[in-house]
């Protein structure tokens, strides 16, 4: 689980944006360069086997060419059903991006709502809020994943669902926050002052500037759902077969590693480029958008 | 500190209800769980009279209140296939998992500080570069992977599992022990080492700009001292709270670790409730964990309370 | 290079270190194959449940409770009948009264003598339904028992069936001591007859077991038996290769083909329990028998076993006791015959195809899924779609015992009395026939005639017929059974596998 603490610093309207745009930035220092492009090298593999560019088709099994080391044909080789590895390598990928984007976004979107309106109004909102995440942070995170999944049955979907339960109640505390000092910053104070509703004051005032942090949070919920997606098929919990997904093929390839060792390096290797991708693609996130921090 | 305190219990209160919740979500009972398809063959008489033994034809408030109350009492439950009680079983295997947690949270303490020194050296340089990168690593690679290949491998070329022996408490067997902790806890330590050194090294930077340390470096102290006494000291705060949380986490965190490695800890107790459909296990094991979580985490908040005087002061 | 070998080097010294400070007691070389002495470490993923074997579904707790109580009947390798605490049996009376004569001169392990008394207790305790005792609906036709003296048991069936007295080889039918029974001491204190007894059981750890000293059996060479628990199965091949462990219990094929690397001993044993395309005759879809038998005629049972399976299994009829054993190839299509399954489609008027919801299970075995996945493909060839729905194993059993799905992927528990294995599921006032979702008077028929059989000989042949007569109707696709995994280290002699998985014969195995 990756720490919640971010300091914030808050930006203050004075400081005039004319620097070079937050792309830029990012791809020049050096982790979020790294971390782009790994991400990106991903993203791609998981989008070509989503468009159908996979050397092979990742389900079908080709029994004659059972645990082949890796050739030309079959450039990372085959596991014990004849199926090629790079094509599930590139499919897991898919899949275990897939269920991390939908948890993340789950988480995101819920979490970051709750937060803000949690931050904002405080009160009792506030504190029932609070309970909860609470409740929520002491309940060991991949027994309350698989419990969850225990509970709805296994399908991307549900581990998805898991995931994104385990994940809001960081969000939730992350977005509440900054809120909770934005809320006395001097322009918003004047919005209220001037009678803007709440919902313009929340969505132009208050989100854009803690979308920065909710931004980093993202590519750090994403590398820990890539692992926790994997951590649950280990326990056989996870998403059941055939559909390969990263976590599962490894938790297959494990009895093949001395026999095999490709099937079972192959798909760990890439949660390896994914969450390392991530984590480095957060900390230049991190540094490109938010424009007062110091390095 | 009462507050505190109230909060935390109200907390705990919210984890019971939860777990009690999603455990009755899960299809099938302990019924089916334990017979499977042969409890088709069961007669009507036959099914009601296990479900009246497993508690499962009172109403769920019923249900969850009668638990509660025990808990309070100190009375767990039983597992109901093997009549053990859930606070013996409990006794047993969480001193399993906090010298786990323990030992992981110690290894990946004094290698996330020594990565962060390392990366906070010099920022933005080699060292940094590759500091960022062990931890980065160490973080990445699923605990299962490095757990799997390493049993195997130790096994395959040397002969060497000393999990496969039956489990040796500390006073018991200490050199066993040692030898059946030390891997898993470097496996899960790695885990906690990543985090670390992220605050270890962000808090070095922080702390070495500072004046005092300025003018420790102007004094001429050497620049070891400096590193150790002056910034290392000062910035140990905010590490050792990320350590402290990093802890609260492998309590219930270490569940793969523990099934490679056939460490009968709290962890694997919760698994095989949850597969075996027993409430009363699965329930109290997770308040359990659950309350050591909020009693670390209170415990780490009062540390910081103490040594930081601007909190203090608060 | 240089550094790196320096570094293996360091490793395995320090590893040799500990392991010369955590050698236990060394095992002494002996060259005889019957040496006596040495606990056996019997490595398992899982832990026994419970210790009431009356209660006792799960394998693992079977597998070690069987060492510690005896039965009345049991099997030898091939599942014939041989006497255990029965001496001999006989029939009487229409095959409706059975006499057991019970051996003399048996003590229970705390020290009572064994006598009729507790035969009755025990038959009793099962056949009470309070007891929810497993195999109560296999003796169920017990009527009433009678202790003419110590030594003889007569057992009053309420109609005759021969299965009776096989169902008793089974462990949950283990003989208890009547004090035990009437003290309810059983699931705390177990109290057998059995080579080895109960010494200490650390719940998920380690189950211990020490020889017997009175078992009026031959004397067990092994001291004890430990059953450790290993959650994983490759961990269990990597405790094989230390030899911490000696004899291991493995179920996937995976994990065994690793273990054939590390240089240990593999046995590998057909099963009981038979992988089978379960359809539901009673279904729209599948009421028509041309369509059942049109795809059984186009599944390729030997290509499911070699793709889901890796060819780790045999394939097999219905029944797979050795005893009774069903030619594979006695069906409509001993192989895969397009031709023909189109034409029952054809036949049926379903050329144009159907499509059937199938569900599975998942992580109770390592198969299921890919069986099924293998199954689909096949069944396209003649337009027949299956709608795959993959359910976790409580959700499965739901749905599996309410018969609510068109077609089943199944992994069924198999029987050495093909009348207790299927007697329920075919008859059409069995216990399960709604799951098998077919009967017919004629196999009615036979399975009276066969229950109430007691010629080993005439039974085979009828269990021939019925095993053919379910073929012919193809109710079900039976598809192959798997194997059975022992792997042992070296050290290990004398050790006889089951096709149950029984590990009965530890009793004559010695280490060393």
């Amino acid at each position: 689980m990756s720490e919640v603490g971010v300091a914030i610093r808050l930006p203050s309207a004075a400081t005039a944006p004319t620097r070079e745009p937050w792309w830029q930035r990012l791809l020049a220092s050096r982790s979020g360069a790294v971390g782009a492009a790994l991400t990106g090298a991903v993203l791609l593999a998981a989008l070509a086997a989503l468009a159908g560019l996979v050397p092979h088709d990742p389900i079908v099994q080709h029994p004659a060419d059972r645990l082949l080391s890796p050739s030309w044909t079959y450039l990372l080789g085959t596991d014990q059903f004849g199926r090629d590895t790079l094509a599930r390598c590139m499919a897991g990928a898919a899949a275990s991006l897939q269920v991390s984007l939908l948890a993340v976004g789950l988480a995101t979107v819920v979490g970051t709502t709750i937060g803000v309106i949690a931050g904002w109004y405080g009160g009792w909102i506030d504190l029932v809020a609070m309970r909860l995440t609470d409740v929520f942070f002491a309940f060991p995170a991949i027994l309350l994943a698989l419990t969850v999944v225990a509970a709805l049955g296994r399908g991307w979907f549900n581990v998805a669902i898991a995931i994104a339960i385990v994940y809001t109640p960081i969000f939730v505390r992350m977005a509440r926050a900054p809120v909770l000092s934005l809320r006395e910053a001097q322009y918003v104070l004047a919005g209220r002052l001037l009678g803007f509703s709440v919902p313009r004051l929340l969505l132009r005032h208050v989100l854009p500037n803690i979308s920065s942090i909710v931004i980093v949070q993202i590519t750090l919920a994403l590398s820990w759902a890539i692992l926790t997606e994997s951590s649950l098929s280990f326990l056989g919990l996870g998403q059941p077969p055939p559909a390969p997904s990263l976590g599962q093929m490894v938790s297959e390839a494990k009895s093949l590693a001395v026999v095999a060792p490709w099937t079972l390096f192959a798909p760990a290797l890439v949660i390896v480029i994914a969450v390392v991708g991530l984590n480095l693609l957060g900390d230049g996130l991190r540094d490109a958008l938010d424009p007062t921090q110091e390095r | 500190m009462a507050r505190r305190l109230a909060g935390a219990l109200l907390t705990l209160v919210g984890v019971s209800l939860l777990v009690f919740l999603v455990l009755r979500v899960i299809p099938g009972n302990q019924i089916t769980a334990s017979l499977g398809t042969e409890s088709g063959v069961l007669t009507p008489e036959q099914l009601a009279s296990l479900r009246s033994y497993y508690g499962l034809n009172q109403p769920l408030p019923l249900q969850y209140l009668d638990w509660l109350a025990n808990v309070c009492t100190g009375n767990l439950g039983l597992s109901l296939r093997s009549g053990q009680s859930v606070s013996a079983m409990t006794a047993a295997s969480l001193p399993v998992t906090l010298e786990l947690a323990l030992l992981a949270t110690a290894f990946g303490f004094v290698l996330g500080v020594g990565l962060g020194m390392l990366s906070a050296s010099k920022p933005n340089g080699v060292r940094d570069a590759l500091g960022q990168g062990v931890g980065l690593l160490a973080l990445a690679i699923p605990s299962f992977v490095i757990a799997s290949a390493l049993v195997s491998y130790l096994a395959a070329k040397f002969g060497y599992f000393p999990n496969a022996l039956p489990y040796a408490a500390p006073w018991e067997d200490p050199l066993l022990n040692i030898q059946q902790l030390m891997f898993p806890a470097l496996v899960l330590g790695f885990g906690v080492a990543a985090p670390v050194m992220r605050t270890t090294r962000s808090a070095i930077i922080e702390v070495s700009s500072l004046d005092f340390v300025r003018t420790a470096r102007g004094k001429g102290v050497s620049p070891r001292q400096v590193a150790f006494r002056h910034v290392l000291r000062n910035a140990m705060i905010p590490i050792v709270t990320a350590t402290g949380i990093q802890f609260g986490y492998l309590l219930g965190g270490a569940v793969i670790v523990e099934q490679i490695f056939a460490l009968p800890g709290i962890g694997r107790q919760v698994l095989n409730g949850i597969l075996q459909r027993e409430y009363a296990v699965v329930q109290s094991s997770v308040l359990i964990i659950a309350a050591a979580f909020v009693v670390v985490n209170l415990l780490v908040d009062v540390l910081y309370r103490q040594i930081d005087p601007r909190v203090r002061a608060e | 290079m240089k550094q790196s070998s320096l570094i293996r080097s360091g490793i395995g010294l320090l590893i040799g270190l500990a392991m010369a400070v955590t050698a236990c007691g060394g095992n002494s070389n002996s060259t005889s194959s019957t040496k006596v002495g040495g606990i056996l470490v019997v490595g398992r993923t899982a832990d026994i449940d419970l210790l009431d074997p009356h209660k006792a579904t799960a394998f693992q707790t079977v597998q070690s409770l069987e060492q510690i109580y005896d039965t009345l009947v049991g099997f030898d390798s091939n599942l014939n009948l041989i006497p255990r605490l029965a001496t001999k049996w006989t029939y009487s009376d229409n095959n409706q009264t059975v006499t057991l004569n019970l051996r003399t001169g048996v003590k229970f392990q705390d020290g009572t003598p064994f006598s009729s008394a507790d035969v009755a207790a025990t038959l009793t305790r099962i056949l009470d339904p309070k007891t929810a005792a497993v195999a109560r609906s296999n003796i169920a036709l017990i009527s009433s028992v009678d202790t003419p003296d110590a030594n003889t048991v007569i057992l009053h069936l309420s109609s005759p069936n021969v299965a009776v007295v096989t169902a008793m080889a089974d462990d949950n039918t283990a003989i208890l001591s009547a004090k035990d029974i009437a003290a309810g001491t059983v699931n705390t204190a177990p109290n057998g007859t059995g080579p080895f007894k109960f010494s200490k059981w650390t719940p998920n750890q380690q189950l211990e077991l020490v020889r017997n000293p009175t078992y009026w059996g031959p004397k067990p060479p092994l001291d004890g038996i430990t059953f450790r628990v290993i959650p994983d199965e490759n961990s269990v091949v990597s405790a094989l290769e230390s030899g911490n462990v000696q004899l291991g219990v493995l179920s996937d094929p995976l994990a065994a083909k690793s273990a054939q690397a590390g240089g240990l001993h593999i046995d590998k044993t057909p099963q009981l329990s038979y992988h089978v395309f379960q359809l539901n005759a009673s279904r729209p879809a599948l009421k028509d028998v041309n369509v059942r038998l049109a795809i059984s005629c186009a599944i390729d049972r030997k290509q499911v076993l070699d793709t889901a399976a890796l060819g780790e299994g045999a394939v097999t009829g219905p029944i797979t006791s050795p005893a009774y054993l069903s030619d594979p190839n006695d069906r409509p299509c001993p192989s895969r015959d397009l031709t023909k399954a189109k034409a029952y489609m054809a036949t049926a008027g379903k050329s144009a195809g159907i499509t059937l919801d199938a569900i599975v299970e998942t992580g109770e075995y390592a198969t299921a899924v890919n069986e099924m996945q293998n199954v689909q493909a096949q069944l396209k060839d003649i337009n027949v779609t299956l709608n795959i729905e993959i359910l976790e194993s409580g959700a499965y059993v739901q749905r599996w015992l309410a018969a609510n799905f068109d077609a089943a992927i199944a992994l069924n528990g198999g029987r050495p009395d093909p009348e207790t294995m299927y007697g329920r599921y075919f008859t059409s006032t069995g216990s399960l026939n709604k799951v098998a979702a077919y009967s017919s008077p004629k196999l009615d028929t036979l399975f009276q005639q066969g229950r109430t059989e007691p010629d080993v000989t005439k039974r085979k042949a009828i269990y021939k017929q019925i095993s053919e007569e379910l073929e012919q109707n193809a109710p079900w696709v039976w598809m192959f059974t798997g194997f059975n995994y022992n792997v042992e280290t070296t050290k290990v002699h004398g050790f006889t596998p089951m096709s149950t998985g029984s590990l009965i014969f530890l009793r004559e195995t010695s280490l060393g």
